[in-house]
């Protein structure tokens, strides 16, 4: 929970007419996505197409209305019916402490029944981003105890299921596997990686051609090499654990997925040259918080 | 008339660029082309001992960029060849002494009045590096037939590609021994070639006949006999644009006949 939370104030505005115009310069003035929008009403009543608007409005600029702080029974009824949290700013009885002990996610819940107010959502943030820091240092600490780096190996064959090529009708298991749209920005780099080149991108990365010993890349989700990957490959540096790393050939010499890193198993250099028809396509996921190669035909 | 420069590096200390240089120059020059050699090794030179022109030094390259002296009376002729030049390092300073700037204005005021001007590099990636890249429009890439050679070759590689004004590069695979990769252990100039998927200039044979020359201060090229000083002559010839095939460094058996066609089909040494 890095994101910020904007306030939107309308307790000067009425009920009858809507500050369309105030809510989006204001909306406008949020230069980062994603972002918390907490709306102000306390005494003033909308009606539902009122905070349907809104609610479409900053969604449209890609935030997110989380809480609506009001003192009218009406509009908290109407919240509560459309999902959103509502508080009542007279209410003063929080537990800050309590409720940062419990779930992130749970916070918010526990407002929608007890209350906040201006510098209780200003203490939330400061709370939320010290422990997001010592989360940052949790996991610095757990990568430098992890001296032993371990060894990234082979998925069991015993996973492979057998199948006759003849009974597979891959056009019909195509169309049913379900379409997972991945809305990540993605770069195709159509060059070989040298030794001492290194790749960052918030994305997806898929590199046409090799990556040499002594190159990097660094992406916030897949890293997909179509040759040779010979260098060291980490996916998901945001703490995506869902990242994959595929490649045609896999020799990394250190494979890393979020917090979870693994080195080529010792002695398993493979050759100065890699020919085509040697080439054995792998992914490599995340299983049981160790990295493990898996053919692609596999899945 | 606009010669060209060419930039001999290689990431990696002791693959032989200033050996490589002191020869292709003089191959060069003996073939009539007008030849600079600039040492840009700063602090650390041996391009005037390889040639054995050490006692004629009288101004540096640190003099010329420091006005002390004009750059034609810095160049230094080479004893037996009057189409060959040295521009030498200065042994005093370091590799600071030089921008890049610098550099590539004596490589523009030398490229009107020569044909090839050789700039020998210094190991590593610094300053003396840059320095040396500066001014060039060619490159050739030095390795040996080791993993932390070739290593530092796709380093340098992927340097080179990043530079303007760097047209082209090409692979030198130096210190061959062919009874080794006979045995599988030394890399094959294929591999090498393969992995740095760059294009090869040339192979030249280990001989020991160039410790002997580095010695006496004479460039193994003049030795006729030599399997080495015969490869450098070829890749003078190929800079100049003639299509040679690739020598036979491994005359004696026949098994190399093998490996000399493999080569050649693999290797396109272009123009």
């Amino acid at each position: 929970m890095t994101q910020n939370i904007y306030e939107i104030d309308l307790t000067r505005g009425n009920s009858d007419e809507l500050p369309v115009e105030d809510i989006i310069r204001e909306l406008d003035q949020i230069r980062e996505k994603n972002s918390t929008i907490k709306l102000k009403l306390n005494s003033v009543e909308l009606n539902q197409s009122q905070l349907i608007f809104i609610k479409t409005l900053i969604e449209g600029y890609g935030h997110k209305l989380t809480f609506v702080q009001t003192t009218s029974e009406k509009v908290r009824e109407l919240c509560s019916e459309m999902q959103i949290n509502s508080t009542n700013a007279n209410f003063e009885t929080i537990n800050v402490k309590e409720a940062f002990n419990n779930e992130e996610n749970q916070i918010t819940e526990e407002n929608k029944e007890t209350t906040s107010n201006e510098n209780k959502i200003e203490e939330f943030e400061n709370k939320e981003n010290t422990e997001f820091e010592q989360e940052n240092n949790n996991i610095e600490d757990s990568n430098s105890t992890k001296q032993t780096i371990s060894v990234y190996r082979k998925a069991e064959e015993e996973e492979n299921t057998d199948i006759d090529d003849e009974d597979v009708d891959f056009y019909a298991t195509k169309t049913d596997l379900p379409v997972v749209a991945d809305t990540k920005n993605t770069i195709y780099i159509n060059q070989t990686l040298r030794n001492g080149q290194v790749l960052e991108y918030d994305g997806n990365v898929v590199i046409i051609g090799d990556c040499h010993p002594g190159s990097e890349i660094k992406a916030t989700g897949d890293i997909t090499v179509w040759g040779v990957l010979g260098s060291i490959a980490h996916a998901g540096i945001k703490g995506n654990k869902e990242a994959k790393i595929r490649a045609l050939k896999m020799n990394a010499v250190q494979l890393r997925i979020a917090d979870c890193y693994s080195r080529r198993p010792d002695g398993t250099n493979i050759p100065y040259i890699v020919k085509s028809s040697e080439f054995t396509p792998e992914e490599a996921r995340i299983a049981d918080d160790n990295i493990v190669l898996y053919k692609v035909t596999q899945n | 008339m606009t010669g060209s420069v060419i930039v001999i590096t290689s990431g990696k200390g002791g693959v032989g660029k200033t050996t490589t240089s002191a020869n292709i120059g003089t191959a060069l020059a003996k073939g009539g082309s007008k030849v600079v050699l600039i040492d840009t090794d700063i602090g650390l030179r041996n391009l005037d001992l390889l040639l054995g022109l050490e006692n004629r030094i009288v101004y540096t390259i640190v003099d010329v960029v420091e006005e002390r002296c004009k750059l034609k009376q810095a160049l230094v002729k080479d004893k037996k060849n009057p189409n060959l030049c040295l521009l030498a390092a200065a042994q005093t300073r370091d590799k600071s002494a030089v921008t890049e700037e610098q550099l590539k204005s004596i490589c523009e005021q030398l490229k009107e009045e020569y044909d090839y001007i050789i700039v020998d590099c210094p190991a590593g990636i610094e300053q003396g590096f840059q320095n040396a890249v500066a001014g060039a429009n060619e490159a050739i890439v030095v390795t040996t037939p080791e993993m932390s050679a070739v290593r530092d070759a796709d380093r340098i590689i992927g340097l080179l590609e990043a530079k303007e004004g760097v047209e082209k590069y090409r692979l030198l695979v130096n210190r061959v021994r062919p009874n080794l990769v006979k045995t599988n252990d030394m890399m094959s100039v294929d591999d090498v070639v393969e992995i740095l998927s760059a294009d090869l200039i040339g192979v030249i044979p280990e001989d020991m006949g160039i410790i002997t020359s580095t010695n006496r201060g004479e460039p193994i090229v003049n030795d006729e006999k030599s399997l080495a000083g015969q490869a450098y002559l070829n890749v003078a010839r190929r800079i100049k644009g003639e299509e040679v095939p690739l020598l036979d460094i491994d005359q004696p058996t026949t098994f190399l006949g093998k490996i000399k066609k493999l080569l050649s089909k693999k290797a396109k040494v272009q123009q």
